[in-house]
């Protein structure tokens, strides 16, 4: 299932009410409910933070037997793969930011980037946990 | 999952439901009230992102400079993973 959202910080909560009704669709629940949840809302902001179009972001969500795949396409955009950001050490305590990179890693089993027609395409698997 | 609510009593700060990014400018007046040693109650908090975090941070390192704790209490074993995975369990005190 797909949709697309404004490019707003006022998107979360419909974004976090379609991760869950689609979730739910699919018999899954927490914890990949909180999972799925925050590894999108860390790329849906980024997006935010990152390209100033005013194009909406679309999100994909679906169940691949005990996997959740989720793919998250932002229009109008140069590219930054996120995926060949080196992992860098932990963050110094003074640190104020940067954790959105370390938390989607450390949460999603596997990270894919590909742009295309200025369209970054991210894609997003998780295990569906028990 | 319930909405995001913070309160302050005396040293005590209180989290509780979603904290995502769009709760952030809510949150910050409070965070930046603060001045002297700070409990946080994260026993109703059910979900914190990089956002969050990175308040509850600025926080923990303004306080701490001052020469103030900042600590997190009751943190479950899922925020406490995404501490984990944000590489600040160990920068954070989580009580």
């Amino acid at each position: 299932m797909e949709r697309r959202f404004p490019r707003s910080l006022d998107s979360l909560d419909s974004l976090f009410d379609f991760i869950e009704k689609t979730l739910a669709a699919g018999g899954i629940g927490e914890p990949t409910l909180s999972t799925v949840s925050l590894v999108v809302e860390e790329l849906f902001t980024n997006c935010l933070k990152y390209n100033r179009s005013d194009r909406e972001i679309a999100v994909r969500i679906e169940r691949e037997g005990d996997r959740v795949l989720v793919g998250l396409t932002d229009f109008d955009v140069d590219p930054f793969d996120i995926t060949r950001v080196p992992p860098g050490p932990p963050p110094p305590p003074d640190s104020r930011g940067g954790f959105g990179l370390r938390l989607i890693r450390g949460l999603a089993e596997g990270v894919t980037y590909e742009h295309v027609n200025r369209e970054s395409r991210i894609g997003v698997t998780f295990r569906v946990n028990p | 999952m319930t909405p995001f609510a913070i309160t302050r009593e005396g040293d005590t700060v209180r989290l509780a439901g979603r904290f995502d990014a769009s709760q952030v400018e809510t949150a910050r007046p409070v965070f930046e009230a603060l001045s002297g040693g700070t409990r946080v109650d994260c026993s109703a908090l059910e979900y914190i992102s990089s956002a969050g975090i990175s308040l509850l941070l600025a926080a923990h390192k303004r306080l701490q400079d001052a020469g103030h704790p900042f600590r997190l209490h009751s943190v479950n074993q899922r925020i406490r993973n995404v501490f984990q995975y944000a590489g600040l369990d160990r920068v954070l005190t989580l009580e």
